[in-house]
């Protein structure tokens, strides 16, 4: 199955999610290829990490409705880039936002590094169920991260049901 | 056959991979973010990272301790062609002592693109810029192997480019031959000229869209002062040129070649010289869709009609700044407001923060209102003097410096700090020096209070 994701993020997030991403292709035994390129739009430029699973792009651009989800791990992304991006995804494709992701779990109270290992363990819960991989591989790999409460972390924002966590 | 580590295969992954086979036991690397972030992705311990401040200091090293040895930097626009300059007086140096020296130069813009390129046909040194990373092996082990000095231009999309979960041979890796200084694919009547990674990206297109009897797509992979003999003979044997180069250089020269070529009677026709990437009308981005729809409409085989929805990308590489960072200037803006200024390759999502050059910064003086400067920790040290002005002012203006430290491993940024320290021996009643990490928000701004300047590490 070929999976394409587009990922909106500083460099702190997206060096965590890089160093998980090459942990999970190689358990896994997949293939991703990964290109930064800047989308523009009206004025506003955003710098878009663009990962292809199982497939071989040799592509420096994205074409309209080609992406399956776009991940945007930053607050105040501007909403006419927002609805720029729809262009690229495809009909039955999505756009999550931290913002969004989090609106129930109330992230204030939670420290800066705890948020990033949240964002992240959400991108892994999406992409086992776009790569039909089991969630107690992802959550080994999770462990393998960091141990700093994210059992806590995946029980509070319910990344994983009880009954499959390690 | 030797196979990369962890199964990555990016630019980083390579460097190691040749330092490892080539007995380089050190790589240096410029004071900028692009190649302190290349830094940052190389771990093997037993290569030594050496930080410079410029390419004088590089020979001024080399020459106490001569070696083989790989460079890497990433030259700001304005500054490019005094690299250059240097480069050129640094290559027979080199050369003379018989050393083997790779230097990579990570292009980060489409205007740092264009120096080199014009740089490139008035001078002596060869420029070779790899389409894709398995020709940028072959090219780096080429120069090794043969212990020469070669100059290797990195693109954008070379850059910040990564396989994950591949096992590659470096020496079996298919690439582009190495040797001549252009490659064609194609056999068709209309000569479609490309420059690096572009060549890539053509290639792909072609053979996507069924083309290879229509075309010949030329790519060239090595630039220098007989650029211009290729560019006679491929204007020699089409009438139909397409260009398609993002930086705009080619164009006038083949056109200039043209007319001189027709005004002497050499050809019997008027070349038809299309510039395919000017004519998509932005001169910073381009769009795939477009690109593709243009080129069918110059061959006949579809109306030249660009998609509605036009999905525009630039060659260039920036960093979203922190979330941290950001928190920090939306809670300053919230108690006085600034004027926020974030230093190129660094930008924010804000739209109302504006994005200036490093070079800008000589105007910021001008601007009257109290000002948070965003930069990364190379550039305060670099382009100090850049920044002078900005504490050294005793206007009653409220300065911040936000200085991001991402990419500077932590041996490296006490060592900046040390140097940072010295600088501003003798400004130290006038400005502070606070730490998003450690300070709160509160205290940067009553210390921002009593002095008026602080520089804030983040």
């Amino acid at each position: 199955m070929e999976l394409t994701l587009c990922i909106v993020s500083d460099e702190d997030v997206w060096m965590s999610l890089y160093s998980i991403l090459v942990r999970l292709l190689s358990a896994s035994k997949l293939r991703g290829t990964v290109r930064k390129v800047v989308f523009e739009s009206n004025d506003v430029v955003v710098p878009l990490y663009v990962l292809n699973i199982g497939g071989h792009i040799e592509r420096y651009c994205i074409e309209p409705n080609s992406v399956d989800v776009i991940f945007i791990f930053s607050s105040n992304i501007a909403r006419e880039v927002v609805e720029s991006l729809q262009t690229v995804i495809k009909d039955e494709g999505k756009i999550f936002v931290s913002d969004e992701i989090f609106a129930g779990g109330n992230l204030e109270d939670v420290k800066q590094e705890s948020q990033t290992i949240c964002a992240i363990a959400y991108f892994l819960y999406i992409l086992s169920k776009y790569l039909s991989l089991s969630k107690r591989f992802v959550v080994k790999v999770l462990k393998s991260i960091s141990n700093e409460n994210i059992n806590e972390l995946i029980e509070k924002y319910r990344l994983v049901s009880r009954n499959e966590r390690v | 056959m030797k196979v990369l580590s962890g199964n990555v295969f990016s630019l980083a992954t390579i460097l190691e991979e040749l330092a490892s086979e080539a007995g380089i036991d050190c790589i240096f690397f410029a004071l900028d973010p692009i190649s302190l972030k290349i830094a940052s992705q190389i771990t093997l311990r037993r290569i030594r990272k050496k930080f410079i401040k410029s390419l004088e200091e590089f020979l001024k090293e080399w020459i106490k301790d001569p070696r083989k040895a790989i460079i890497l930097l990433s030259p700001e626009r304005e500054e490019i062609r005094k690299v250059l300059i240097q480069l050129e007086g640094c290559l027979p140096i080199l050369l003379r002592n018989e050393a083997s020296c790779v230097f990579i130069i990570l292009a980060k813009e489409r205007n740092v693109m264009k120096e080199i390129l014009s740089f490139s046909f008035e001078s002596s040194i060869e420029f070779v810029i790899p389409p894709d990373l398995s020709s940028l092996v072959k090219f780096l082990f080429s120069f090794v192997e043969a212990k020469r000095c070669g100059v290797i231009v990195c693109e954008p999309m070379l850059i910040e480019e990564g396989h994950i979960g591949f096992s590659y041979g470096l020496r079996t890796s298919e690439a582009i031959g190495v040797e001549s200084s252009a490659t064609e694919i194609g056999h068709g009547p209309v000569a479609i000229l490309t420059l690096g990674a572009m060549f890539r990206f053509a290639a792909n297109i072609i053979f996507e869209q069924g083309m290879l009897s229509d075309v010949k797509l030329i790519g060239f992979l090595k630039l220098g002062s007989f650029v211009r003999e290729n560019l006679v003979s491929i204007l020699r044997r089409y009438r139909y040129v397409i260009i398609m180069d993002y930086t705009g250089t080619i164009i006038p020269i083949a056109s200039s070649i043209a007319y001189n070529l027709v005004s002497r009677s050499e050809i019997e026709w008027v070349p038809e010289i299309v510039d395919l990437l000017g004519d998509l009308g932005s001169e910073e981005a381009m769009d795939l869709m477009g690109v593709t729809n243009m080129l069918r409409g110059f061959l006949g085989r579809g109306p030249r009609t660009q998609s509605e929805n036009i999905i525009k990308m630039r060659n260039e590489i920036i960093f979203l700044l922190s979330e941290h960072t950001e928190s920090f200037i939306d809670y300053m803006n919230s108690q006085t407001d600034f004027e926020v200024l974030c230093v190129k390759p660094f930008i924010s999502n804000n739209s109302g923060i504006r994005r200036i050059r490093i070079h800008e910064l000589m105007r910021l003086p001008l601007i009257g209102k109290d000002l948070i400067v965003v930069t990364h920790i190379s550039y305060l040290i670099r382009f100090f003097d850049s920044f002078r002005p900005l504490i050294e002012l005793k206007d009653g203006r409220s300065t911040v410096i936000v200085v991001d430290t991402t990419f500077v491993e932590r041996s490296l940024l006490d060592k900046l700090l040390g140097i940072l320290d010295n600088m501003l021996m003798g400004l130290k009643e006038r400005i502070s020096i606070l730490n998003l990490k450690e300070d709160s928000f509160e205290d940067i701004v009553n210390k921002l209070k009593k002095t008026g300047k602080v520089i804030v590490l983040a």
